[in-house]
């Protein structure tokens, strides 16, 4: 049997996957954007809302220096191998800087009119 | 033999556009194109699930030791991504599906696989964030990877590479010549 380049059935293959893309865009969307800045670590969590340079040390070592000025964030710099989270630059409000060899996160949250998250 | 002859081309192949692939940029951080699916992708659609999960294996692996990138981080991410994209496309192709709807479902799976597992290390769920664009990102890549899956095959025909498509004794006889 020869497979074609496109058949028909596609088409469910690619409704699925384009329906759970807007799903998230829409999800994305209405996620709290606010301006305090949330740095996340496996066993640790820093909430920064002044701008400023901050030192993340993790086990007493500084690991990483992060760069808010207010409404964006950066990593200056990091002990990682590969300098992902320098390379990515500048974040705005709803993006995020992730850094497996530190396993930190950093993200944005805004105020929330409820403190529950369910899941 | 040939089999086993057949699947280092196919993973030769597949490595050599992985390392090709590293240096094409990409614009969401640890990603890439991912091109060197298409050899999964045409052997899970033509020669089955083993010979797909095979070449995935092998080729991240030796792509990973290509761009110096073997047992690190990056490599324990993409590797089971790679497996299980490889799983999926095999399992759907038996439902004669074309190679645009293998190829998107494979990354969707690979990319979900990976950030599972980079969630996973990280320890939030934060990551998904990137979920979307790495996805429609990668659905562009998979498109283009089903038409050069589609292609692949005509190629090996083509230039008879003898290996279990073209006459048994041709490749037996005299090693070499049909290449």
């Amino acid at each position: 049997m020869k497979r074609k380049l496109f058949s028909r059935r596609d088409l469910w293959i690619l409704l699925a996957v384009s329906l759970l893309l807007v799903g998230f865009f829409i999800l994305r969307y209405y996620e709290a954007k606010g301006n305090v800045l949330i740095v996340e670590g496996t066993n640790f969590k820093k909430i920064i809302s002044k701008p400023g340079v901050y030192d993340i040390d993790k086990e007493g070592k500084v690991v990483m220096k992060v760069e808010f000025d207010g409404e964006r964030v950066r990593v200056i710099d990091s002990v990682c191998p590969l300098k992902v989270c320098v390379k990515t630059g500048w974040v705005k409000p709803g993006g995020t800087i992730i850094c497996v060899p530190n396993a930190i996160v950093i993200h944005f949250e805004g105020k929330r009119d409820y403190d529950t998250e369910t899941w | 033999m040939r089999k086993i002859s057949f699947l280092s081309l196919m993973t030769a192949v597949s490595s050599v556009v992985y390392v090709l692939d590293s240096l094409i940029p990409f614009p969401v951080p640890f990603g890439r194109w991912g091109f060197s699916n298409f050899v999964v992708l045409w052997l899970a659609s033509e020669t089955g699930l083993w010979d797909a999960v095979t070449v995935a294996a092998l080729k991240s692996m030796l792509g990973s030791v290509l761009t110096g990138s073997f047992l690190s981080v990056s490599f324990f991410v993409g590797f089971p991504g790679s497996v299980s994209a490889a799983l999926v496309e095999s399992l759907l192709a038996t439902f004669g599906f074309g190679y645009v709807g293998l190829s998107v479902a494979g990354s969707f799976v690979n990319n979900f696989v990976q950030l599972m597992i980079v969630s996973y290390l990280v320890g939030t769920h934060v990551v998904f964030s990137l979920f979307p664009m790495i996805v429609a990102l990668g659905s562009v890549s998979a498109v283009a990877n089903a038409f050069l899956a589609s292609r692949l095959g005509g190629v090996i025909l083509e230039n008879h590479l003898s290996f279990f498509f073209a006459e048994k004794e041709r490749a037996d006889e005299d090693p070499g010549s049909a290449i």
